[in-house]
């Protein structure tokens, strides 16, 4: 059997580069200049609209004394640790739910996915004041239940699950994934395990999340990056704020490119940032042989 | 539907690699911003005598000054039937960026609106706009305004739209429940004396409500009206004042805090992205019954306000030699040095700034004008906002010097910031803030050289 | 042992309920949270700016709809059906390319062994590494040699040449997950790689590219940030871009109206995603599969 696969893929491998040439057309036309460019600047003192000359290191050197690196590394590290266990515990859990055959079910599934429609529009900014300011809604409905009230956006300690808070309610991706890979499992696999006398909860450790683990994998690893990048939040909301403790390291880009014109230097802190997240995810990556179950390897 | 299917993906993939294979022929249906004649001007217009010529115009404004703008545009476009003008509005939140990436693109805009608050990096970014300075636009009749605001005393980046002071604003209401006197002679003490007072009389209630901008801007004032030199200096690039002298003002900011004249970092610190106060609701609410602000924001702050609202001179020390405040730009309207058209460009520009016509559309649409002959005009026909006239003429009588190319420098005031929310929070003392701030702000300048 | 047979049956049946009953409260409760916060928009749609900043109500004084009616007017005779139409000419292509070449793409790495298929895959993953801010400028020099600014190029050509790793990844993944017995039966019946590809894999792909097609959709309708660099025309305007016209820090904000706008632009991807997703419910037949 084994023999019989491999047989299988060997003989079809010089067909696979035609599938691939799309992407390999669109890498080398639209991605690999700016990526290179960027390299390249890194190893300048470019500014906005002057300078270009070559500098060497000196960009690199100049990052680890620059103390809002540090700071915004930890920032984006915490940021990162809260939501993506957050957000995806919480998708999963809810694409679970909306599974089932349940009187409604379309009605509530369009119901949790509305937030993520709206994005970061300047109205979310609004209402994410309005719900967590120091008199905002959340606030005085935690107050009338005789509790206290939380200094949401004010602490430097929880601003940054505040913020946090954002995309986790904004799930509704990661859930249409998991929806979608729930459904792909085949129907069989759990008539048969019933067969054997499976309860739901062994059903859904020995057949769903084995069946759906490439996607967890590919979640996990998505919503990892995405959170490492995450922009649109804190500069929609806190503005970096308080104590720089929601300064996530795209707004340290950000400021250095656009703010402080310094183009080589961002450069530079982006390919640091490059490797960074490229040894998270290597390491996802690497652990996932023990949990993700490919049919095909 | 599996064949259909297959069909679909082949047309696609072959649609796809015919349209990228002739970006050229595709060159001409798009609008090329550089305004290469070849893409504006249709084949018709062989004629030399009236090129037809199209000129883009960058702006940023809420849906008034859209409207009034484009309603500028379309008159100009009736009387000069060879020029087209596009009209580019972009998100104030996004617009910087935009110029910038345009800018370094050789695509931007013949015509800019540009903030004073960017001079000093204009010029160090190679000066991409046209200098103004004895230029072809005659501007005597604009008001006096300190160079600095567009430039240098050799480079003028753009001709100012309006006037524009900073002031302190209160509401009427909250005054009177206090029994506070409005005048202008307030100074940093008095603020502090009434900001207790009312913290007193009310827990729930705080004299003053600032935000990030406003948190820098005072610290330089503070230092000016101290030292009686600009904190930085421009021509060593170093900051003037000592450690003891900067300690005095952070220790002013513990004291607002500490006498509740400011309200809690923590509710204070959730506004601080606004422009505004109008966003914040303890100010609606009249629970915090005084801003520092800039006289261009008052449309937006009457018109949400349920109060009246009264205007004060920004607060000087007591002794201060000089006060630092000036006249400042709302705006200034820039011709891109790229441009192919710059005569055409500045021929508009002169005619919007200038013209009767286009003065009387753009009424208070980019503050009270800067070109006082508009400014005259306008109070005749009665276009005039009295609060914004009023901060304006306390502010002349009381006028200092202006603020320094680097006042408003994006990295040093975010380095400056960063030392003023540590003390607020309680991070630091205001000892260590004072010459760690001086460090931080030292070393950026040697940067800035 | 019939006996307790049935004891068992009624046991899983209470079992059923029960579980069913805490589904059903916890659904509405999640539901509740994720609502509320767009149920205050859509109130504050109703308000005036005061009433928006510095009310905690969820009920507006009244009911007027006048800022939907305004708001749809916008700048120098546009309204929102341009820009509503100008979306569309955006996004619908740029999906469309997007499902057909990541479809491709995946494939060619999800079910081949080929030289180099490791580093071209880890350069794929790559692409998706570095952070957008130092990408603009560059991306935008490259668009302007191509002579792509102000149009829809930008979004729609790039769309055609998978240059959407997430979506390459994502497929690959679930192209993984689809059991391999049935390719090796179809090759069996003598089908060559397209004809699995086109008759085995798409169909049993159908959820994952479904919603492949609605997070593109929602993502390229939503997108701000490239849409404000690369379009310049207020006539070419999409959506998110309008919303924006009206922002400014010294200018009037009419903020019901925006909010109102901002509503109205959520239907589409909406409606979309109330369509789309019976094929999440419906997932795929077992008989269907060999068809």
């Amino acid at each position: 059997m084994k023999h019989k696969r491999k047989s299988y893929n060997y003989q079809r491998s010089h067909v696979a580069y035609v599938y691939l040439i799309p992407w390999m057309i669109g890498l080398v036309v639209f991605q690999l200049y700016p990526f290179l460019y960027s390299l390249v600047l890194s190893f300048t003192d470019k500014s906005m609209l002057t300078g270009g000359r070559f500098i060497g290191l000196q960009n690199y050197v100049a990052i680890f004394k620059d103390p809002n690196f540090k700071k915004s590394l930890v920032a984006t590290l915490a940021y990162v640790a809260i939501t993506v266990p957050l957000k995806l515990g919480f998708a999963l859990f809810i694409a679970v739910l909306c599974n089932q055959k349940l009187k409604g079910i379309g009605f509530y599934r369009t119901i949790v996915y509305l937030p993520s429609v709206l994005g970061g529009s300047a109205g979310v900014a609004i209402l994410w004041r309005a719900l967590f300011s120091g008199r905002g809604l959340v606030n005085s409905f935690l107050t009338k239940i005789g509790l206290k009230s939380v200094p949401w956006l004010g602490s430097p300690n929880m601003a940054s699950f505040t913020i946090a808070l954002l995309a986790v309610w904004q799930f509704g991706s990661s859930m249409v994934l998991f929806l979608a890979a729930l459904k792909q499992i085949p129907r069989s696999y759990y008539e048969a395990a019933k067969m054997d006398g499976a309860g739901a909860v062994t059903c859904f450790f020995k057949i769903t999340l084995p069946g759906i683990s490439p996607i967890i994998q590919f979640n996990l690893i998505m919503q990892t990056i995405n959170a490492f990048q995450e922009f649109a939040a804190p500069y929609l909301i806190t503005g970096g704020g308080p104590l720089k403790s929601t300064y996530l390291y795209s707004m340290l880009l950000y400021d250095n490119a656009f703010s402080f014109m310094k183009m080589g230097y961002a450069s530079a802190l982006s390919w640091i940032f490059f490797l960074i997240i490229a040894v998270v995810t290597l390491i996802i990556f690497g652990t996932s042989k023990f949990w993700v179950f490919n049919e095909n390897e | 539907m599996k064949k259909a299917l297959a069909l679909v993906i082949a047309v696609l993939m072959v649609l796809s690699i015919v349209a990228c294979a002739s970006p050229a022929s595709s060159n001409t249906a798009s609008n090329s911003d550089s305004g290469t004649p070849a893409n504006n001007a249709p084949a018709a217009a062989t004629s030399s005598d009236s090129e037809n010529i199209t000129l883009h115009f960058t702006w940023w404004g809420g849906d008034a000054r859209n409207a009034a703008t484009y309603e500028a545009i379309n008159a100009y476009m009736a009387k000069h039937p060879n020029i087209t003008i596009i009209g580019e509005p972009v998100s104030w939140d996004s617009y910087y960026e935009k110029m910038l990436t345009q800018l370094s693109g050789g695509t931007a805009a013949d015509i800019i609106q540009a903030d004073y608050k960017w001079a000093s990096d204009i010029v160090l970014q190679g000066m991409p706009f046209l200098n103004m300075k004895d230029g072809p636009i005659d501007y005597s009749a604009w008001a006096e305004m300190p160079a600095e605001y567009a430039g240098n005393k050799d480079y003028v980046m753009g001709l100012a739209t309006g006037i524009n002071v900073k002031a302190l604003w209160y509401n009427k209401e909250f005054f009177e429940k206090f029994n506070l006197t409005p005048s202008d002679d307030w100074s940093w003490k008095t603020i502090l004396e009434a900001g207790e007072a009312v913290n007193k009389a009310d827990p729930n209630s705080h004299l003053l409500w600032a935000n990030s901008d406003n948190l820098n801007a005072f610290m330089q004032s503070y230092i000016l009206q101290l030292t009686g030199k600009h904190m930085i200096d421009t021509e060593n690039y170093k900051i003037t004042c000592s450690v003891e002298e900067l300690t005095e003002y952070f220790n002013y900011v513990k004291a607002l805090f500490d006498t509740g004249t400011l309200p809690p970092i923590e509710d204070l610190v959730v506004y601080e992205g606004l422009a505004y106060a109008s966003q914040v609701p303890e100010w609606l609410n009249g629970q915090w019954g005084m801003c520092m602000t800039y006289a261009s924001n008052t449309l937006q702050v009457l018109n949400d306000s349920t109060f009246e609202i009264g205007t004060m001179l920004y607060p000087v020390m007591e002794g201060a030699t000089d006060t630092g405040i000036s006249m400042m730009p709302t705006q200034l309207l820039c011709v891109n040095k790229a441009s192919p058209y710059q005569k055409e460009a500045l021929d508009f520009v002169e005619w919007f700034l200038k013209d009767e016509e286009a003065i009387t559309i753009s009424g208070l649409q980019r503050g009270i004008p800067a070109n006082t002959e508009a400014a005259k005009l306008l109070e005749q026909n009665g276009v005039t906002n009295a609060i914004i006239n009023e901060s304006i003429a306390v502010a002349a009588k009381h006028a200092g010097s202006a603020e320094g190319p680097f006042d408003t420098n994006a990295e040093l005031n975010a380095a400056a910031l960063d030392y003023i929310y540590q003390v607020a929070y309680g991070v630091l003392t205001p000892e260590k803030a004072a010459s760690q701030t001086i460090d931080a702000m030292n070393a950026i300048l040697a940067t800035l050289k | 042992m019939k006996m307790n047979n049935l004891k068992y049956n009624n046991l899983s049946k209470f079992k059923n309920r029960i579980g069913r009953a805490f589904s059903y409260v916890f659904i509405v409760l999640v539901c509740l949270m994720m609502i509320f916060p767009v149920i205050w928009l859509l109130t504050a749609a109703f308000k005036d700016n005061t009433e928006i900043f510095s009310s905690m109500s969820l009920i507006p004084k009244s009911w007027d709809f006048g800022a939907f009616k305004k708001g749809w007017q916008s700048v120098n005779g546009l309204t929102y059906s341009n820009y509503f139409l100008n979306s569309f000419l955006l996004v619908i292509p740029t999906v469309i390319l997007t499902v057909a070449s990541s479809c491709l793409v995946a494939y060619g790495f999800a079910r081949f062994h080929f030289k180099g298929k490791k580093i071209l895959f880890a350069i794929m993953m790559g692409m998706l590494l570095l952070p957008e801010q130092v990408l603009i400028i560059p991306r935008y020099l490259l668009y302007n040699r191509l002579g792509w600014l102000d149009s829809y190029k930008p979004f729609i050509i790039p769309a055609g040449f998978a240059t959407y790793p997430f979506f390459i990844y994502m497929m690959v993944q679930f192209f993984r997950g689809i059991p391999k017995e049935l390719e090796e039966a179809a090759i069996i019946d003598g089908c060559n790689s397209a004809g699995v590809f086109l008759r085995v894999m798409i169909p049993l792909a159908k959820p994952s590219i479904i919603s492949m097609a609605l997070l593109q959709f929602v993502w390229r309708w939503n997108d701000f940030f490239s849409n404000m660099l690369y379009i310049n025309s207020v006539e070419k305007y999409p959506v998110t871009l309008a919303l924006r016209l009206s922002l400014d820090s010294t200018d009037l904000i009419i903020w019901n109206q925006v909010l109102a706008m901002t509503l109205c632009t959520i239907i589409p991807p909406v409606i979309l995603y109330v369509i789309m997703q019976r094929y999440f419910v419906e997932g795929i037949s077992t008989t269907g599969l060999k068809g």
